[in-house]
């Protein structure tokens, strides 16, 4: 017999005299004590990782650190053995956030300079002016939901938690790069914060990303998927049957559309029929469909948050649009109205839609100094060029690792 | 041990419910295939209704999702019921499944398996009865094996429920109906190696699928006067077993290769240029029988002058060693009806 009884609870215990009345046997009741840290919880650990002590089989439920109350409750009920508190879904603050974004911000700027100097041989799709939707967005994460992104990667990386170290590696092509290497800027991963891939071709992560969601909800694990695109992805025939399928089978996945209104140098409004409304279109699939500015991390996040609760409520698969801005060329860093694709863009107006800017003065807002900020500034800026140095340094893939991992062995 | 004799289909029938009971994560995708996908899916949906899967009539995007959640640790079966249907999924199979693990620089096992129906049958035409056997030989990063008789097709689907990669299963619907004895336990057929059908010292013939079939059908057609052949199944078209094949022409010195469809950048132009490469020993000129570079036409008047028979590839053999061909008139039903054979 093995378990902790609720204060007042008895135990019947039928012939007992019979069962215990000779060959020594003894009932004993048992609790903690005498317990040496350094020893003891190695030993225990060692026991767990060999499967001898399956204490996870103890955990009944599961409950986010705010919700702490309701865990005593299932306590002292005894409706629980073990209840596991999770610490990590607390929501990041306003300047956690600004943090996040400066980083993506900084990050690039950096990989321009780069760039310039042909020390990038990878094709490169800046994120410049969009960080309020990929920061916005996985600030309403957990841990354990799953982000799938696209050739414009590296900001949903960096939002999702991904290594810095390891997304400048991977740009510049070296070993010890999110990839190894062998990918290059537009193949981001990072399994540890369940950043799962990027994937170049337009609309393929989407469907992608509902496996994710349909292995996630096959195996009970209560995690959210994000597939991120573009608008030009979203114009793709894959994109709208995914739209049906994961309603379907009603996936825990949010599709997010960047619409920063360029497929390549194609603007929207050469590509879609006067009439075509991406809202009735995601309303006609049966999906929630909201539009936020995607410029506005503050909207970005709140319309998050409300599509996300449905989704972990299990009311299926959503779509949020955010209008944001595309600072540089579709590749490359270039600025477009100096190679005269998109004329009517100038620096004015890019600064005048400025996602970084406005969120910095919302920062202001709240009452942190602009000196303060300056030097936060500069430390990230030290931060980014320190990764730069590390990749610098790194080595490149060896050869042979051109034969490797053609299979998974 | 009583004999157990069955279908083509019942044999995949049976290696996937075998695979289902062993491995949850295991699942089956596709239209129609709960209602049985021509007797390869029959009942599995009403033995695990949560994992046999009808689908919207939308290949690209229900092969994506087999994709990502193979990505995320599960063992996807998917179907396509015509090959000409599964290049609708062409970006998720070439460009996502099979390039995963490499672009990520080991990113993680992609276990799906991907069943494509192909080729023949009465009636279907240019656009209902592709191969395209060497477009997915050609693409690295996916296993593409074909399975030439039940007892294979049922090993081949069990080694691939449990390799770790995009496993592409090219079923010759021709071969539907053909039996032969199987064995009721789980069993495994390497994914990377040719086999030796018949052992011989005088004429290597290397087919595979439905090409296999007829070659053994022609084998047996000359019966006693048959040339001593060296039949060798190729299995999987990639990677391609060119040691077996060497190995085989060095004791033979002759090549006869047998595809059945378009003669073009066919499976049996690659094992013959390899061959030449690695002068493998020819005593003689190998050779290739395909189907000739035009659609196969739908009518039965012309569909039968584009498929090699067992009597193309009898009096093939026949010929490379010298010996005159033989004379036989093939029925109607024997040129147009798919085989119920016993093998």
């Amino acid at each position: 017999m093995l378990g902790q009884p609720k204060p007042g609870e008895t135990i019947e215990l039928q012939d007992a005299l019979h069962m215990f009345g000779g060959d020594g046997k003894t009932i004993k009741a048992t609790q903690g004590g005498k317990f040496s840290p350094h020893e003891e919880i190695p030993r225990y650990l060692k026991l767990h990782k060999s499967g001898a002590l399956p204490v996870d089989d103890l955990i009944t439920h599961r409950v986010r650190l705010e919700d702490i109350n309701e865990a005593l409750d299932l306590l002292r009920a005894g409706k629980a053995a073990r209840v596991l508190i999770d610490f990590s879904p607390m929501k990041p603050t306003l300047l956690e956030s600004y943090k996040n974004m400066l980083l993506l911000r900084v990050a690039e700027e950096e990989l321009v300079q780069l760039y310039l100097d042909k020390k990038i041989f990878s094709m490169v799709h800046f994120y410049v002016g969009q960080e309020a939707v990929g920061v916005g967005v996985c600030s309403q994460l957990e841990l354990k939901d799953k982000v799938l992104s696209t050739h414009r990667s590296h900001g949903h990386y960096l939002a999702k938690g991904g290594n810095l170290k390891r997304m400048v590696c991977e740009t510049i092509g070296r070993s010890n790069g999110a990839a190894r290497g062998k990918g290059g800027s537009m193949h981001m991963i990072d399994k540890s914060v369940n950043f799962i891939g990027s994937t170049p071709l337009l609309g393929s992560a989407i469907p992608l990303a509902a496996g994710v969601a349909f292995a996630e909800k096959y195996n009970n694990k209560g995690g959210v998927v994000v597939g991120f695109m573009g608008d030009g992805a979203s114009e793709e025939g894959v994109v709208y049957e995914t739209y049906n399928l994961a309603s379907l089978y009603e996936l825990p996945l949010l599709l997010v559309i960047e619409n920063n209104s360029w497929s390549v140098n194609s603007n929207v409004v050469n590509r879609r029929g006067k009439k075509y409304d991406i809202a009735t279109i995601v309303k006609g699939f049966g999906l929630p469909y909201l539009r936020a500015d995607g410029n506005d991390f503050k909207d970005v996040s709140a319309k998050a948050a409300t599509l996300l609760k449905g989704i972990r409520a299990g009311g299926g698969p959503a779509v949020l649009e955010c209008m944001t801005y595309r600072h540089m060329a579709h590749s490359t860093p270039l600025m477009d109205d100096k190679n005269n694709l998109r004329r009517e863009d100038t620096l004015d107006r890019r600064l005048e839609r400025d996602s970084l800017k406005r969120m910095r003065k919302e920062v202001l807002e709240s009452g942190v100094s602009e000196e303060w900020l300056d030097e936060l500034e500069e430390k990230t800026r030290v931060e980014v060029r320190e990764a730069i140095e590390f990749a610098n340094a790194s080595p490149y893939p060896q050869k042979e690792e051109m034969f490797t991992d053609v299979l998974y062995a | 041990m009583p004999e157990r004799i069955i279908k083509y289909t019942d044999a995949i029938r049976e290696a996937t419910d075998q695979v289902m009971a062993k491995d949850e994560s295991v699942y089956v995708i596709g239209l129609g295939i709960p209602q049985g996908a021509a007797g390869t899916t029959n009942g599995l949906k009403k033995k695990y209704p949560e994992r046999v899967l009808d689908t919207p009539t939308s290949e690209a995007s229900i092969t994506g999702l087999a994709v990502g959640s193979a990505v995320a640790g599960l063992h996807p079966i998917v179907h396509h019921d015509r090959v000409e249907f599964s290049l609708l999924a062409a970006d998720q199979i070439f460009t996502q499944a099979a390039k995963w693990n490499y672009m990520f620089g080991g990113g993680g096992p992609v276990p799906v398996i991907f069943r494509i129906v192909v080729g023949r049958q009465w009636g279907n035409g240019p656009q209902h009865s592709q191969a395209l056997y060497a477009l997915f030989g050609s693409v690295p990063g996916l296993r593409v094996v074909i399975p030439s008789s039940p007892a294979m097709a049922k090993g081949l689907l069990i080694s691939a429920a449990r390799d770790k990669n995009p496993v592409v299963i090219m079923e010759s619907r021709w071969l539907y109906g053909i039996k032969e004895e199987v064995p009721a336990e789980m069993y495994e057929v390497p994914l990377d190696k040719a086999r030796i059908v018949q052992e011989g010292s005088d004429l290597t013939v290397v087919g595979y699928g439905d090409a296999l079939y007829t070659a053994r059908q022609a084998l047996a057609l000359l019966g006693e006067a048959a040339p001593r052949v060296e039949l060798i199944d190729l299995v999987s078209i990639n990677p391609i077993d060119h040691e077996t094949i060497h190995a085989s022409i060095k004791k033979t010195g002759r090549l006869l290769t047998v595809d059945t469809t378009n003669g073009a950048f066919s499976v049996g132009s690659e094992i013959i240029a390899k061959a030449a490469q690695h002068r493998v020993g020819f005593v003689d000129a190998p050779r290739s029988i395909a189907a000739p570079d035009v659609p196969c036409p739908t009518p039965p008047s012309l569909s039968e002058h584009w498929y090699p028979t067992k009597v193309t590839i009898a009096n093939a053999m026949l010929e490379m060693l010298g010996k005159p061909p033989v004379d036989v008139k093939l029925s109607f039903e024997e040129l147009h009806l798919p085989p119920s054979t016993t093998l």
